[in-house]
């Protein structure tokens, strides 16, 4: 069987989606930390701020993750055909039909897949929407903790959160999402890339998918 | 023919109290007391972690903020059997002294003077016969000419300016207001110190505390504030010694001011001494430890029956089962669900509200009874207790303040003048400086301890799976206070608070046993059907608290 | 000795103490030094300010806080400052005395008085759990509202329903900005709040004659316009990481940061480490106790357990009552589990029935 390079993702997708997954592990993480500090210095005197340090990192990694979060919406209005919002939900009979033929693929009942298809299947696109709804979720209530007395924050956060322990609250239980979906999207990231022919990873780092030659 | 009165709201207690009497021949002869607000805290308490407990239920009541905290902590380290370091219990002791001297004061002054002061008449009295007068009962500094002549500006300013402001509309110039215009002058005029001698001791429990109303320094398990002679963000001595530097200043106040205004109304107003008796059951327990398990306390307990002193019977610990087995709860007459009578630990608290019926259900107050009686509790309870049972301190202080009673009055008055409407206000003036007393000992014991290299001030609590059951009981300004506890896997399952005030105030019973301030209040003189003044005073001698006794 | 003597009574002590309350207060409210005499010229006037102050479900912890401030002190207030014409715990009158007080001044100053609110309003069946003299809370709050000038809500209880509107809110309770919608209200929260700060607004509003500045919360920015974590002064030993690991460890005892035993200093707006209670320069966090938060709406419900840090909190709504950490640890393993499933079922297909046309890679 013969395939054919396509150009798929633009560098524009590319670049957010490292900035997103980075940012995210480096936000959990120091997220972590803020939440229970695991250490506890008794060095007195020293020049070590680890609160201040990771606080100061997970701020930095929070305009990361906003600055991806909006190049993202932007590209869900004005991508590229794969990049944008309706190719990745259930709004068409063939992205409806994608959906089902998805799910029977990843319950090993049926191998087919769309062959004309190029973007994200409709399973991984829905779980992408949700993320990014989330990830702004995440952000406002980030900002709100980081901005408490700014009026719009503040405003906002109120209407929003209710109070700062609230967003506080919101915004660790979020965290939990953003997990468990980088441990499923990883996996069935490999997965994909084991059983289909795109060179699925791969494609995250070059923006092009291999397809059957039609 | 009986002519029914409701006074509602009864002002200068804490809370919403209603008081409705029939009054005949100018006395009452029927009286019920009415709680008239409900927060629900032991509905809100369920299924919370225990340690939060004293937080919730210390703002059942911001006048007596600390005695609920004591309390519950209490309650769940009797439950887990947790014992607390020697430090964290003499800390608290002195957030126990420290908390009543406040509270005392207040009470007399700002809640019950009053009744028995005419601020109006004070523009009559002559300034330097009110000191002349003032330095014949006490050579405090405070009572000079000069001062009476300022407050009585004071007042004359006031009530020239036509806004009288909280002393509108009262009883001035009630003919049941017996003291001499100089008496009310140097009244009013402690009146006004009283209100900078409180907040010396707030000041001190705030320093031990860290704010107060509500206490922010204790935990199950201790208590929080780290001890650390070397370090300025710990309790140190230099705040011991401005505790107890304060302290003294407000125990100089109690005895040379409160005590001694408290006799001369006594016997100014000897006439009263007749009234307000009541209940004679009486109910106090143990309190202010000496040790960490707390086996041998300061403040005497017990009951005495009928008035019997010579029946005493002592109540030896925070859990003797004497106490513990024998209190219950009455709902027939409160608007909750039913009409059982139950042990705490068995209780439940559903409301069922609905209109005052003087033959139905008429309060929020649950009855608590002590084998099946009604008690009062309160600084008379305790004083008699201890008179008693000849405990020294409440001997002398006792006798000492009957002795100035006498002086005054210039008959003697023995013991048997406690029971009623003014012995209880002495009993309060009485244990009010024996609490000072006390404060400044456990001052001394705690810095001993922390001298001896003592430092501890906390154990940490773990909860086990399971059910245990605890009971925290403390001696609170207006009486016996008890936490029950249920708790289960560590979280709260039943909690239930029987609080002085429930005792005092609480409604009739399925037997229509009266409380106690509805008995108190039989045969109570009433001028003035109008204007009931002699209700509130028999009521305010008990220091209501309603908030308390409702919860 | 000075001290026996009460300031209110003292002329030049009086004019001395009362003006250093007008400068501490102008300080808060971060006024001019040339404000000063404005101030007290407003607070001094002829006619004192008429207020009357409403008590429903409370625990008088509010009240209480006025005999604790020193500057003024209570008698300065009531006496000097402003008319106190309705106060349960404090007035002489009671029964239908005291309602004839409240009817007076309600009636001769229509319009002009201050009404202070300490406490929740229950409103679950039509309010039956509050009442006085006959009449509910709601209907009183309605009633006297309606001629007020402005209201302020004292104490977290007023604002937002306070101890009794924790879940499951037997009662129903709510704070003043419920039910009162077309007065200016203002939000002066705490349980208790610090009575500087209720001081500082009613001085304000003597002076300028309309309220402080306030956030959405309808609290004055002057007094919670910052986190108690901004200010504390253990706020160091939290950016170096030094935390206290249990009451009484030697961390403690060094007076380190005490968030890790529960401290809600980073999510609470108060001025407590600056304005300090009691006289005393202290606060909680002094006393090596955590802020529990006590200024924040739900406080009751978001900010417990006091001490453990969330997520180890209830999952909010509905009743459901997990940690939110032990939930997602949970999720995550069984993800895990799935995945493993998901895999092991892959490769056993793959080693029964071979290599699939689109396997080809
Ligand atoms: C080793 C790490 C990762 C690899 C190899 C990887 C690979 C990929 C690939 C191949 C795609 C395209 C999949 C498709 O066409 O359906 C993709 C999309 C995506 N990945 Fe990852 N990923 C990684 C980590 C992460 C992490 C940690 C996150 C965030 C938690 C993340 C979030 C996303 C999102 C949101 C998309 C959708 C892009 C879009 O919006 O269109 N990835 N990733
Ligand atoms: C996927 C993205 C993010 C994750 C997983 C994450 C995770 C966390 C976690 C776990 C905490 C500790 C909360 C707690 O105590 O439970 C936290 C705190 C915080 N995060 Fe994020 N966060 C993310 C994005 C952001 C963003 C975009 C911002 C905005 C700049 C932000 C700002 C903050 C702030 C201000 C705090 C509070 C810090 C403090 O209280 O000192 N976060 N975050
Ligand atoms: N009754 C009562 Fe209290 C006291 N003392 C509580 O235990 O006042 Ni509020
Ligand atoms: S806010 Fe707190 S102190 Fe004030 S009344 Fe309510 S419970 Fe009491
Ligand atoms: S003690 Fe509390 S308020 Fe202070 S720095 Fe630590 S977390 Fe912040
Ligand atoms: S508990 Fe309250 S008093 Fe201040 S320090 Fe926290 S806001
Ligand atoms: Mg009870």
């Amino acid at each position: 069987m013969a395939y054919e390079k396509k150009k798929c993702w633009s560098i524009l997708l590319r670049l957010y989606h490292w900035a997103f997954a980075l940012s995210i592990v480096t936000l959990c993480i120091t997220g972590f930390y803020i939440n229970s500090p695991w250490t506890n210095s008794m060095t007195e005197g020293s020049a070590s701020w680890p609160m201040a340090y990771m606080r100061f990192v997970h701020f930095v990694a929070g305009y990361v993750f906003t600055a991806a979060v909006l190049t993202r919406i932007f590209l869900y209005l004005f991508g590229n055909k794969q990049e944008r919002i309706l190719e990745h939900l259930p709004v068409t009979p063939r992205n409806i039909k994608n959906l089902f033929s998805t799910i029977l693929q990843y319950s090993y009942i049926q191998d087919s897949h769309d062959p004309d298809r190029l973007g994200h299947n409709i399973l991984a696109g829905i779980t992408y929407v949700i993320t990014i709804a989330a990830a702004v979720f995440q952000l406002a209530s980030g900002f709100y903790m980081l901005f408490p007395e700014i009026a719009i924050w503040e405003k906002y956060g109120v209407m929003i959160f209710g109070s700062q322990q609230m967003a506080r609250y919101i915004h660790h239980l979020l965290m939990w999402w953003f997990m468990i979906f980088a441990f499923i999207h990883v996996y069935l990231v490999i997965w994909n890339d084991v059983k289909q022919p795109e060179g699925l990873i791969s494609s995250i780092f070059t923006g092009v998918k291999f397809t059957h030659k039609a | 023919m009986a002519q029914k009165i409701t006074i509602d709201p009864i002002t200068r207690i804490e809370g919403h109290l209603r008081i409705d009497v029939e009054v005949d021949g100018g006395a009452v002869t029927n009286a019920w007391s009415s709680g008239q607000m409900f927060r629900g805290l032991e509905i809100i308490l369920q299924g919370r972690d225990p340690r939060d407990a004293w937080h919730f239920v210390q703002r059942i009541c911001g006048v007596c903020t600390t005695v609920h905290a004591l309390a519950s902590v209490r309650a769940v380290e009797d439950a887990l059997k947790l014992p607390i370091p020697l430090n964290a219990q003499l800390i608290r002791n002195l957030v126990q002294g420290i908390h009543c001297l406040h509270d005392h004061i207040v009470h007399f002054y700002a809640l019950s003077a009053l009744d028995w002061v005419d601020v109006v008449s004070a523009l009559d009295a002559d300034p330097v016969k009110t000191q002349q007068l003032a330095e014949s009962l006490s050579d405090w500094p405070g009572n000079s000419a000069k001062r009476f002549a300022a407050v009585k500006a004071k007042v004359k300013a006031l009530v020239e300016s036509g806004q009288l402001g909280p002393f509108a509309n009262a009883y001035w110039g009630h003919s049941a207001m017996k003291l001499p215009p100089e008496a009310n002058l140097m009244a009013v005029s402690h009146y006004l110190e009283a209100l900078d001698y409180q907040r010396k001791a707030t000041t001190a429990l705030g320093i031990i505390s860290g704010k107060n109303p509500h206490i922010q320094n204790l935990s199950v398990g201790g208590v929080t504030a780290a001890i650390n002679l070397d370090n300025e963000a710990t309790l140190n001595m230099e705040r011991l010694f401005r505790v107890k530097d304060l302290v003294q200043e407000v125990r100089g106040f109690i005895n040379n001011v409160y005590l001694v205004d408290l006799a001369a109304v006594g016997a100014l107003y000897a006439e009263w001494l007749p009234y307000g008796h009541g209940v004679t059951n009486y109910l106090a327990a143990p309190d202010m430890p000496l040790d960490a398990a707390a086996t041998k306390f300061d403040l005497p307990g017990g009951t005495i029956m009928g008035g019997d002193l010579a029946g005493v019977t002592a109540i030896k610990n925070l859990s003797d089962p004497f106490f513990k087995d024998n209190v219950q709860e009455s709902i027939a007459r409160g608007f909750y669900d039913g009409d059982w009578q139950k042990h705490p630990w068995e209780s439940e608290t559903v409301p069922a509200a609905q209109d005052f019926n003087a033959d139905g259900k008429y309060s929020w107050l649950k009855a608590p009874r002590f084998q099946g009686k009604p008690m009062q509790v309160g600084p008379l309870a305790q004083m008699l207790v201890g008179y008693a049972q000849g405990h020294e301190g409440i001997v002398n202080g006792v006798n000492g303040a009957l002795d100035l009673v006498s002086k005054i009055a210039g008959t003697k008055v023995g013991p048997e003048a406690l029971f009623g409407t003014l012995g209880r206000h002495a009993a309060r003036a009485v244990r009010c400086s024996l609490m000072a007393d006390l404060t400044l000992k456990h001052w001394d014991l705690l810095v001993d301890n922390i001298g001896s290299g003592d430092l501890e001030i906390f154990n940490p609590p773990t909860f086990p799976k399971g059910e245990q059951k605890g009971v925290g009981v403390h001696e609170a300004p207006r009486g016996l206070l008890s936490h029950w506890i249920v708790i289960q896997d560590g979280k709260i399952k039943n909690y239930q608070a029987v609080v002085p005030s429930t005792w005092n105030a609480g409604p009739r019973d399925a037997q229509d046993q009266l409380g106690p301030y509805e008995a108190s209040l039989l045969e109570n003189p009433i001028a003035d059907p109008e204007r009931p003044l002699e209700v509130l005073r028999t009521i305010h001698s008990f220091d209501p608290c309603i908030a308390c006794a409702v919860h | 000795m000075a001290d026996t003597v009460n300031k209110t009574l003292d002329p030049h002590v009086n004019r001395r103490g009362f003006l250093k309350g007008c400068t501490m207060a102008a300080a808060a409210l971060g006024l001019s030094e040339s404000m000063v005499p404005k101030m007290v010229e407003a607070a001094t006037s002829a006619q004192r300010p008429p207020v009357i102050w409403l008590h429903f479900q409370e625990c008088t912890g509010c009240t209480e806080t006025l005999l604790r401030g020193a500057h003024p002190d209570i008698a300065q207030l009531i006496l000097d400052i402003i008319s106190l014409d309705y106060h349960e715990t404090i007035m002489a009158a009671a029964g239908y005395q005291a309602e004839q007080a409240l009817h007076d001044s309600m009636e001769k100053n229509a319009g002009k008085y201050i009404l202070v609110v300490e406490g929740g309003i229950p409103t679950a069946l039509n309010g039956v759990y509050c009442k006085i003299s006959g009449k509910t809370a709601m209907e009183m709050l309605e009633e006297v509202s309606s001629k007020a000038a402005a209201v302020i809500a004292y104490g977290t209880c007023a604002t937002f329903g306070g101890v009794q509107a924790a879940k499951p809110n037997p009662t129903g309770a709510v704070g003043v900005d419920q039910l009162v919608h077309d007065k200016p209200i203002i939000n002066i929260s705490g349980c208790p709040p610090n009575p500087v700060n209720f001081l500082g607004t009613v001085l304000h509003y003597l002076t300028f004659q309309r309220l402080p500045a306030v956030d959405s919360l309808k609290r004055p920015k002057f007094a919670y316009g910052r986190r108690i974590h901004d200010h504390c002064e253990r706020r160091a030993h939290f950016d170096e990481g030094r935390f206290v690991e249990q009451f009484g460890d030697e961390y403690h005892k060094l007076g380190y940061c005490l968030f890790k035993v529960g401290c809600k200093g980073p999510e609470t707006f108060a001025n407590c480490p600056v304005a300090r209670f009691n006289e005393a320069g202290v606060w909680p966090v002094s006393v090596g106790h955590g802020c529990i938060g006590c200024t924040e709406p739900d406080f009751w419900d978001t900010m417990t357990p006091f001490y453990d840090r969330i997520p180890n909190v209830k999952i909010p709504g509905a009743g459901i009552v997990a940690d939110a950490d032990k939930i997602g640890t949970k999720v995550l393993g069984v993800t895990a589990a799935a995945v493993g499933i998901h895999a092991a079922v892959g490769i056993g297909k793959r080693l029964i029935k071979g290599k699939s046309d689109s396997d080809v890679g």
